[in-house]
């Protein structure tokens, strides 16, 4: 373990989001066994003060916790340098066999606490609270992924060792490399643009005809939207590596996609990812709320907010394209040519 | 028909339920007031006036019973949102005022507004108005502690009136009040009933109950209205 700044800023930060989280999971679970709306017991009132609180933290608790990712790193490419044969970020996550899950976990958790938030605000705008049991039995389930961020963080960071020899990004994405790194940097730039900008289109038009017909919100057209979105974000990474990090670097060996969020790169990845994860979660978060229906109050406010998240998802997703491919047009028309 | 502003129907509430200390200070209360009226819950101390003013005023939730407000059923509302339809629609004068005394008056009477989220210029536009009204205006960069009884209850009046809303409640009003301020207070009563105000006011001062404004006295007794 290196007892470095950036380690100890992220391991007290989680440790105390972990402690927070598990305080919360535990009321939240207390409040989903005995909540009843229509009871005017005493025992509701509490639940119903209890709920503010829960809520509450857990808003605070959630915000900080994606804003971890960003943390975390921005401390990997801190910790590059005192990692010999480290470059940037990819060489301190590859340092050691959990660099790369805890990364992947916190991706996915990234985009699960943003649903969870944007579920629990649509909750507290209604009179009746319809989603109080759900949105806290989902507080449990999700539990278990905070729980899995924080023992790979804690392995990640033990076993940071300073004196091992680790590899740096142009030798992880490279094609000749074997692993995920290789395999995405070796993947042909059609293919995986072709993939990409097929779930583009398919994303557009679908909200075009939402836009036009109107659609009635059902759970099968919600699972289809979140697979879209999968789709899309998965594509999208895959073309970062392969096409967009060439042209950003202007060298086809270099494919990282951590070095362009350096200042040396104008730190260009930040709203390349910002404009991603923004769109990704807002997509997700739409075809999550196709689950609520269309009836009552919920299902007037549910179409409400999938009306913010799908304009929300797709200015973030033509931002996303404009940031990504501008350095392939400017390097285009500079140059006449592509790479 | 005129329409009914307040209304409640088998309103209780019992604290600490089902335990050896349970207390129910109003049973079965069930009333009626319709729009401009000016209504007086009478009975002695512990008949449950209060708990019922506070209850129809958002500020506690029955135990059983429904209470509506201006259309709204509100005894099941959760608190975020009983407050806000409180801070919309109902105005509270306190038996003790409840004023902030080291703010000025101005500031005091412009106090509800701020969760409104209302431009400062349009708060003190409404105060103004309130402050003319209830002939303030000398008095209005006074602190609240400076000021005589009947002035703090002119500001108590104001301050429930800046939200704009048309019910007002009224707990116990004019206890530490003397003669002199006791027809004060009913005449600006008198004059918000004549602008089409909603009156009800918790009281067992027999000058309040025996005021020619009031429409209807509501008689309490161990928790229970008797007539």
């Amino acid at each position: 373990m290196i007892l470095n700044p950036w380690i100890l800023t992220l391991l007290t930060g989680h440790g105390t989001l972990f402690f927070v989280f598990t305080l919360a999971t535990i009321n939240a679970w207390w409040i989903f066994r005995g909540w009843d709306f229509n009871a005017s017991s005493e025992k509701q009132y509490r639940l119903e003060k209890r709920t503010y609180l829960v809520s509450s933290v857990m808003n605070l608790t959630l915000v900080i916790q994606m804003l971890m990712l960003v943390l975390m790193v921005m401390a990997a490419d801190e910790l590059a340098k005192t990692l010999p044969g480290a470059m940037c970020a990819t060489g301190t996550l590859s340092s050691n066999e959990y660099g790369f899950p805890l990364l992947l976990v916190k991706i996915g958790s990234f985009f699960i606490y943003f649903v969870w938030l944007v579920l629990n605000l649509l909750d507290n705008q209604l009179e009746t609270y319809p989603l109080v049991r759900a949105k806290y039995l989902a507080l449990v389930f999700i539990y278990p992924v905070m729980v899995s961020e924080t023992v790979l963080l804690l392995l990640f960071t033990v076993h940071l060792d300073p004196t091992r020899i680790t590899s740096c990004c142009g030798s992880i994405y490279n094609e000749s490399s074997a692993g995920l790194g290789g395999t995405m940097a070796g993947s042909s730039p059609v293919l995986t643009l072709a993939l990409f900008f097929t779930a583009v289109l398919a994303i557009l038009v679908w909200y075009g005809m939402e836009q036009t017909r109107g659609t009635h919100p059902t759970v099968k057209k919600g699972v289809l939207e979140i697979g879209l979105w999968i789709w899309l974000f998965m594509s999208a990474l895959l073309t970062v590596i392969s096409f967009i990090s060439t042209y950003i670097y202007e060298m086809l060996s270099h494919k990282c996609p951590f070095c362009f969020l350096k200042q040396e790169y104008f730190y260009i990845g930040v709203p390349l990812y910002l404009f991603l994860f923004l769109a990704t979660a807002t997509g997700l978060t739409k075809g999550v709320l196709q689950w609520l229906g269309a009836e009552g109050q919920l299902g007037e406010k549910a179409a409400r907010f999938r009306q913010k998240m799908g304009q929300m998802s797709i200015v973030c997703l033509l931002a996303y394209i404009v940031v990504g491919y501008a350095p392939f047009i400017i390097y285009f028309l500079r140059t006449g040519r592509t790479i | 028909m005129e329409e009914t502003i307040l209304k409640t129907v088998k309103v209780t509430k019992i604290y600490n339920q089902g335990k050896h200390n349970e207390v129910v200070p109003v049973r079965d209360a069930s009333l009626a007031v319709g729009r401009g009226m000016a209504v007086v819950l009478k009975g002695p101390s512990g008949s449950g006036k209060t708990t019922l003013l506070s209850m129809i005023g958002c500020q506690i939730k029955p135990t059983y019973g429904e209470i509506v407000v201006k259309g709204k059923p509100v005894s099941k509302l959760p608190e975020k949102f009983a407050n806000l339809h409180k801070r919309q629609h109902i105005g509270f004068v306190f038996q003790q005022f409840h004023l902030v005394p080291d703010l000025s008056v101005l500031d005091n009477i412009m106090l509800p507004l701020l969760p409104w989220g209302m431009s400062p210029l349009e708060r003190r536009r409404r105060a103004e108005e309130l402050l003319t009204e209830f002939e303030l205006t000398p008095r209005r960069q006074f602190k609240v502690r400076d000021l005589s009884g009947g002035e703090q209850q002119r500001v108590a009046i104001s301050r429930s009136l800046i939200n704009g809303c048309t019910v007002l409640l009224a707990d116990e009003p004019t206890a530490h009040l003397d003669a002199q301020l006791t027809a004060d207070f009913l005449g600006y009563m008198n004059d918000l009933k004549q602008k089409g105000y909603t009156i009800l006011i918790a009281s067992h001062d027999p000058v309040v109950c025996e005021n020619a404004m009031v429409d209807r006295i509501i008689e309490m007794k161990n928790g229970e209205i008797v007539s």
